[in-house]
This record gives structure tokens, C-alpha cells and sequence, in this order.
């Protein structure tokens, strides 16, 4: 019935043509086997991949979304705009609280102490005439 | 579906003619997402992903395009292509959740041949869908453009910006690590 059956294609071969990586050539052509079992790949592939039914509503909730998305977009608002704000704000706040974290010691620093001796020195001061010559109450 | 899409001057004009461009286009990009991806919520984050990154380059560029389905296209497959390259790193993920494996098959073709058929045509959807997890992100692609929209090798080559030689050679690998599952599909009922 089939002038050359030993050269039927393998099922290899109908793969790789059918998925375009191998021409068909005269034997197939010619040999109704061999023909009949590519028609019946092509219909077996058109029921497995027929588009499928998606649900209406998951599309409408899915172009909702697009839309939020592009408003933000439209109104000139994006998340890396203002990550670097945020990123310095952060850091204003933690040095900030490190800050409050460490208040300044004691006022029993030996400078403190010194200046503050010298305040309630009631002896007068040196450097009182000079700061005489050169106040506001000074005619010139 | 649209022949020409642009940028016009007036955004609100602009914002409408891209929503119903979108609308026309939607269930496709999904689709192909959902078929390169398996997962349906990460199909749907790339979806979005898509059409946001299509009109913000409408919004940038201002020029008309003159093939807007295939510029979305390749749009859609990009984003998928990083998605499933940052999955590399994501062992938790090797398989996709019974939950999204059920959803597929929900999702399967429910017209009318005979049930046993249909029965059929959803295993054998599900296990080729868990075979795709075998192949590389490229691999996945061409294969996904090839089986399942039935699309040219020059046409794919064309949407991933390679040769036809590279498309060739990615289909041929993936056919073969898919063998078993693609000989159970065409040849037999091993299922």
C-alpha cells in the first residue's frame, strides 16, 4: 500500500515539523500514513491550546487597576521621587533621636567650672577699660 | 484591535484612545503572560506592568506606532523574561501551587468534544505546564510563542530581537526536554 514504508517519518520527525524545525519532504507528501498522523497532530494541538475562557470580571478588576496606576503615573507621582526625601527624612530623624539619646554631661567640666569662677569673681576685671574705649557709649 | 496608536497633545484624549487600545488587547497579553508565567497572579502583575510601561513610553516618546499589538508584545514578553529570570533565585517557587495548577485547568478549553477528550486535553495542559518549569526563560519563550500562538520563527525571532538560527536552536532544546509530554500529547495516552 505504501511504496516506501521504511522511510516513515518517526515521531521526532512529526515534532520537529510540526514546530517548523524540519521541511516536509516527498515521502510525507505522498504517503497517507504518514499524512493522516500530521492532520491528526494539528487537531489534537488546535483543542489544546484553544484560547481559554478568562473571567470578564478578572479583566475589569485587572484595567481597574492599570488605571490607578497610570493616574499616579499622569499626576507626576512615582515611588523613587520621593524615596530619596524619605531617605534623608529618616536620617534627620535618627540623628535626631541619637542625639536625644546622648544629652550633654554635667555641667562639671573643668572649662565649665572655670568660666563660671570667673563670673562670680567679684574682683574687678582687666579688660574692663578697653571694652570702655570701644562700647556704643563712645562719642567718636 | 488598533492599527495606529499615539501620543496626542490633549492627555485625556490620549489616556481614553489608550484604554480602549488596551481593552482590545488585554486578553491576549494576559494570556501569553499567563502561558510563559503559569502563575495567574504574577500573569496579572505583568499584565499591568505591561500596559503601565507601554504608556509611559507613549507618554515619553509622542510618536505614533504603526504596529502597536506586536510593540506590546515584545513588551509583555520582556517583562515575563525578567520575571522568570529573577525565579532563579526563588527556590520556594520551583512549581506552580496547586491552587494555580487548578486554576489552569479551570481555565482549560470547555467547548464541546467528548469528555474523556476534555479530560485529556487538561492533563495533558498541565503537565506540559509543569514541564515548561524545565526550561530556561528563552526556551520558555519561544516554545510558549510557538505552541500556543502558533506564531513563525521568524516572527519570534523578530519579538525577542533574535536571529532565526538562536530561535531554531532554543525551540529545539525545549522540544526536547518537553519530549515525553509533547509524545503523550501527539502519539499516545500515558497520561
Amino acid at each position: 500500500m505504501n511504496p516506501r514504508p521504511e522511510s516513515h517519518w518517526t515521531e521526532d520527525d512529526f515534532i520537529q515539523s510540526f514546530y517548523g524545525l524540519k521541511a516536509e519532504d516527498e515521502h510525507v507528501r505522498s504517503c497517507t500514513d504518514c499524512a493522516s498522523r500530521v492532520q491528526k497532530m494539528a487537531a489534537v494541538h488546535a483543542e489544546v491550546v484553544r484560547p481559554p475562557e478568562v473571567p470578564p470580571e478578572l479583566l475589569a478588576e485587572q484595567r481597574r487597576r492599570i488605571h490607578q496606576r497610570m493616574e499616579l503615573i499622569s499626576r507626576g507621582w512615582h515611588p523613587l521621587r520621593w524615596a530619596g526625601a524619605l531617605a534623608a527624612m529618616a536620617a534627620l530623624v535618627f540623628v535626631l533621636l541619637l542625639h536625644r539619646s546622648n544629652p550633654p554631661g554635667p555641667l562639671n567640666d573643668p572649662f565649665f567650672t572655670e568660666v563660671s569662677a570667673m563670673d562670680q569673681n567679684p574682683a574687678p576685671r582687666a579688660i574692663q577699660p578697653i571694652e570702655a574705649l570701644v562700647g556704643d557709649d563712645n562719642p567718636e | 484591535m488598533a492599527e495606529r496608536l499615539g501620543a496626542r497633545s490633549e492627555p485625556h484624549a490620549n489616556t481614553r484612545e489608550f484604554s480602549a487600545w488596551m481593552s482590545s488587547e488585554q486578553k491576549r497579553i494576559f494570556l501569553l503572560c499567563l502561558r510563559m508565567l503559569q502563575e495567574r497572579e504574577e500573569a496579572d502583575c505583568a499584565t499591568q506592568d505591561t500596559f503601565l510601561k507601554a504608556f509611559q513610553a507613549l507618554q515619553r516618546s509622542g510618536n505614533d506606532l504603526e504596529e502597536p499589538g506586536k510593540w506590546v508584545t515584545r513588551i509583555a514578553i520582556n517583562t515575563c523574561l525578567d520575571r522568570l529570570r529573577s525565579r532563579k533565585w526563588q527556590i520556594w517557587r520551583r512549581r506552580p501551587s496547586q491552587e494555580d495548577e487548578s486554576i489552569i485547568l479551570e481555565m482549560a478549553p470547555c467547548d464541546e468534544p467528548a469528555a474523556d477528550d476534555r479530560v485529556f486535553a487538561g492533563q495533558i495542559q498541565t503537565r506540559i505546564a509543569r514541564a515548561l518549569q524545565k526550561l530556561s526563560p528563552r526556551q520558555r519563550a519561544v516554545f510558549a510563542l510557538r505552541h500556543y500562538e502558533n506564531r513563525g520563527l521568524d516572527e519570534i525571532a523578530d519579538l525577542l530581537g533574535l536571529d532565526a538560527g538562536t530561535v531554531k536552536m532554543h525551540l529545539f532544546r525545549g522540544i526536547r526536554k518537553l519530549r515525553t509530554e509533547l509524545h503523550d500529547l501527539y502519539f499516545g495516552r500515558t497520561a
